[in-house]
């Protein structure tokens, strides 16, 4: 049995960090997810890189924290960070006294904020609503949540670790002593329940991490905090643009490669909720009127989806009642903290400082190891985003700049030999034939869902309705498994569904009836169709 | 312009009531957006969906009354029938099917689908008639098509059935620009030689088997490609749709077209009706979108404008509307229970349509409009992909229209 020195529980954001510091670090990795990476909350957000301008006026330390891992990741992280730049408007319903301390809270914390005339705020984002009567310009971007963790997971692939998804820990192995030694886990892939062992075992895994962490006797206090929103089926604005107001609903508008996200809502869910979160008329209702008061051209743009995160919001230690809940990072040493050694839990953070989140645990980890090695993550480019940048011409395919913009250098990899391989597959977001080779064979997607995240097929205008055949037809025969293929292909449309149901009217309704005329009427799709109850995806098995 | 009869709507319906009218020398105008859903049609009609051996009667007899077929009438419904296979034969489409049920279709996913009438070349079958070892033919590098998933679904009923993949010089050329591999640009380079050619490579694969299935990418304008594929191959084959585009729906929809205009009819194309001119409970005129002040009069209005997919109905957040006229609409409840959260669940919007009383009468505000007729799936009361009669609906309940409209006279 081969033996660790840190097994990762839970491929987020978090967990996929932790897992490229560790590795880099020298430590032998095995990360285990229950399903795709990037299935829980890292791929249920806003994709903000904030400035931290947000939290400056309200909690100058996590200001501070996001302008920091903001610039380090427009260096290490390139290919995965738009440099849109975001502004803080103030509408005539505002306080415009508010735009002083803002600017003023910002500087404190490092960011560069700085007030331009509402006319230049309209000449640089045409789309923000015109009324506006005060302009902040700040360094928000735009970050691909899926991209990053996708490309952290794969960089520590390359430096030795091993990723596993689809593996669900079901409990955790101890030792006589109490000492955590290793996990066992399902693997949803083949029905077994094998065991990996390994110095330390690291909670990465949000609230879901948490309610694991109870079978290990540690009881970590989680607030969980439902977010919701919308996306949209044009990108109207280039900038990001916030509300300059204190924190509230529905005051941020993030473009993101074809498409712009409104939110977020934040109300407190229960954590069996979790697992299957809707959004309800009134999270939409709210969005999108307050959405077209930051820019008015969504009140006649197409809606695409609605969905939602859970924020993990942890409970400071020491009390139960959850009044004092911190959005800062929490790392927490259980041998101290619980007299269970061998355990540790990282929680708590954004996506924003994912980085720093990795670091911390990482150091922690390895001074339990005797490990001294250094973090090296702020400097150290994250593979794919370590080469030049594209040289196009005239004759360079749309297809090849699409990608680029998504894999940045491991462009290269993808085939582009044959007029097989440069073929559209999904015409929304141009991905070749060649890009889904790459996605199924370099970044393991094993199904649509997967396959959504790594290449944006099926994320753009259509929904997947138009391409999500072609890329099962070539899962089928990645895997030689047409059958599971043609039942993934059915949970995929009941899982676009989902997010369609929600807003679904004026063109939706056109393109939803549509999807069922093809898939339905035409194919006869419904013999494949899993139970809409069982929300969970699932790997296209192979046949044996 | 002053006409007969007026057709809003140029899909199977719209063109089949117009063709109905203009067989007995009425003057037609079809006004027409341009796309419908015959472009993705699967070469086949469905009636309804029936229990094994039962005939289309028993299952029409458990329809709601609010269906359009209990709303024509039961007992008129064979005749209907009849009449729209002669209007498809009088057109130039052949067709196979019997009168009175069911057979079945082979879908692009493998699945066996009942259904009505199926274009001649296309899949027909009977249960238990699927018997022998097939081939199921992929074209290089055609990705709306997938022979694998076709052979994997008839490997489970116990069929033996494997694939092939074969091209032409001129499939391999068309594959040069990256997203105009689709099944009707394949299908223009389909004619005369090159598919001599394709069939002679399918050929050499198909030594050891009884049947071949191929894609449906053959005669855009016309049936004789598809059938001379057929004839050059040395085994029985059929077609089996692709995605979208449909080859086949889109032959039907032009030669729907060509047999109205051959009987005189007018075909407005590109244009959307956005409104009319109601006198004395009577719609007198239509006003279309290219045509500014023009006033399209006519003594009878067939509204052909099909369900959301075609814009014949619209949803907001709050209302289910008819967007021409705001005709009175058949919908129930508000948009928490328009929508079910089980995408394969029955959904109540795909019933949501225009009202109509039993000679399909639309109405406005609750006053029948005595001249304007409503058929197709802008018809409230089906749930047309659930119990699969979307195309029978289209069909009888246009030529059900024209009939009345006639019988006036």
């Amino acid at each position: 049995m081969k033996q660790y020195d840190v097994i990762i529980i839970g491929g987020g954001i978090t967990g996929a960090g932790c897992a490229r510091d560790c590795a880099m670090r020298g430590l032998s990795v095995l990360l285990l997810e229950k399903a795709d990476l990037t299935n829980g909350a890292t791929g249920r957000n806003h994709g903000l890189l904030h400035s931290g301008a947000r939290y400056a006026v309200t909690d100058s330390e996590a200001a501070a924290e996001c302008i920091r891992e903001n610039r380090t990741l427009r260096k290490v992280a390139a290919h995965c960070v738009e440099e849109t730049e975001g502004l803080f408007i103030t509408l005539p319903e505002d306080d415009l006294a508010y735009q002083a301390k803002f600017i003023e809270s910002c500087q404190k914390a490092g960011i560069d904020a700085r007030a331009i005339d509402p006319k230049e705020a309209i000449r640089m984002e045409p789309a923000v609503n015109p009324d506006l009567i005060g302009a902040v310009m700040v360094p928000d971007g735009a970050v691909d949540p899926f991209r990053l963790t996708i490309y952290n997971a794969y960089d520590a692939r390359l430096h030795g670790a091993e990723i596993l998804t689809y593996h669900e820990v079901t409990d955790f192995l101890k030792d006589d002593s109490g000492r955590v030694v290793g996990v066992r886990a399902h693997n949803h892939i083949d029905g077994s329940d094998p065991e990996f062992h390994a110095s330390i075992t690291l909670i990465a895994g949000g609230i879901w991490g948490t309610v694991l962490a109870r079978k290990a006797g540690v009881n970590v206090g989680m607030f969980p905090a439902k977010g919701a929103l919308l996306i949209f089926g044009h990108r109207v604005n280039n900038m990001v643009i916030n509300r300059c107001r204190k924190p509230a609903d529905a005051d941020i508008l993030v473009p993101g490669d074809t498409i712009c996200l409104i939110g977020t809502t934040s109300t407190r869910i229960p954590i069996e909720e979790c697992d299957d979160i809707r959004i309800t008329p009134e999270e939409v209702d709210l969005l999108w009127r307050e959405g077209v008061k930051l820019a008015p051209s969504l009140a006649e743009t197409r809606i695409l989806r609605a969905y939602g995160g859970v924020r993990p919001l942890v409970a400071a230690d020491n009390d139960p009642t959850g009044r004092s809940i911190s959005r800062g990072i929490v790392c927490l040493d259980h041998e101290v903290r619980d007299g269970v050694p061998g355990l540790v839990t990282i929680t708590g953070g954004k996506l924003m400082t994912y980085r720093l989140m990795a670091e911390i645990a990482t150091d922690m980890i390895c001074k339990k190891l005797g490990n001294t090695q250094s973090c090296e993550t702020a400097t150290t480019p994250l593979t794919g985003s370590d080469g030049p940048a594209l040289k196009t011409d005239a004759h360079t395919r749309g297809s090849v700049k699409a990608a680029w913009g998504r894999h940045g250098s491991h462009i290269q990899d993808i085939p582009t030999e044959t007029t097989y391989e440069t073929s559209l597959v999904c015409e929304c977001e141009e991905v070749s034939v060649g890009e889904v080779k790459f996605g199924i064979e370099q970044l393991k997607a094993r199904n649509l869902v997967n396959l959504r995240r790594r290449t944006r097929l099926g994320m753009g205008t259509c929904q997947g309705e138009v391409c999500a055949c072609r890329a099962a037809g070539l899962i089928a025969k990645a895997n030689n498994c047409a059958e599971s293929a043609k039942k993934d292909l059915a949970s995929f449309l009941q899982e676009r569904w989902k997010g369609m149901f929600p807003v679904t009217w004026g063109t939706t309704v056109r393109e939803a009836q549509y999807t069922s005329m093809i898939y339905q009427g035409l194919c006869g799709i419904d013999q494949w169709a899993a139970d809409a109850s069982t929300t969970r995806e699932n790997p296209v098995l192979s046949k044996k | 312009m002053k006409y007969d009869d007026i057709i809003i709507g140029g899909g199977l319906s719209g063109l089949l009531c117009a063709i109905s009218l203009a067989e007995k020398g009425r003057k037609c105008l079809i006004i027409s957006q341009g796309q419908s859903t015959l472009n993705f049609s699967s070469g086949s009609f469905e009636f309804i969906n029936t229990e094994e051996g039962e005939d289309f009667e028993h299952a029409i007899a458990a329809l709601p009354s609010r269906h359009p077929y209990q709303k024509i009438g039961v007992d008129r419904l064979p005749r209907l029938r009849t009449s729209v296979a002669g209007l498809l034969d009088r057109a130039g489409i052949r067709t196979v099917g019997e009168n009175e049920r069911n057979h079945l279709r082979i879908t692009p996913f493998g699945a066996l689908k009942q259904t009505w009438l199926s274009l001649a070349e296309m899949t027909h079958f009977q249960k238990d008639e699927l018997l022998g070892r097939v081939l199921v033919v992929d074209i290089r590098g055609f990705l709306d098509f997938n022979a694998s998933f076709i052979a994997s679904s008839l490997g489970q009923m116990g069929i033996q059935a494997d694939t092939c993949e074969v091209y032409v010089h001129e499939t391999e050329r068309l594959r040069d620009n990256a997203s105009e591999f689709r099944s009707a640009n394949i299908a223009r380079v389909f004619n005369g030689y090159t598919i001599d050619r394709l069939a002679c490579a399918i050929n050499e694969k198909a030594t050891d088997v009884d049947f071949i299935l191929l894609p449906a990418v053959f005669g855009l304008d016309k049936e004789e490609p598809a059938r001379r594929m057929l004839e050059k191959l040395n085994k029985p084959a059929a077609f089996i749709p692709t995605m979208s585009p449909s080859v086949p729906g889109i032959r039907l929809q032009r030669l729907l077209k060509q047999r109205f205009i051959s009987l005189g009819g007018m075909f407005l194309s590109a244009d959307t009706v956005c409104g009319g001119e109601i006198v004395d409970g009577r719609l007198v005129s239509v006003r279309a979108l290219n045509h500014g002040d023009t006033r399209f009069e006519a003594e009878n209005f067939i509204f052909a404008c099909g369900s959301f997919f075609s814009n014949g109905l619209k949803a907001t957040q709050d209302k289910i509307y008819e967007p021409i006229l705001g005709l009175d609409v058949d919908y129930e409840g508000g948009h928490g229970e328009w929508f079910a959260p089980d995408v394969y669940a029955e959904q109540p919007y795909m019933s949501f349509g225009v009202r109509t009383d039993k000679r399909l009468n639309v109405s406005l505000d609750g006053k029948t409009l005595e001249n304007a007729y409503a058929v197709g799936q802008l018809l409230s009361g089906a749930s047309p992909i659930k119990s699969g009669c979307t195309g029978g609906v289209s069909a009888v309940s246009a030529v059900y229209a024209a009939d009345i409209i006639l019988n006036q006279q």
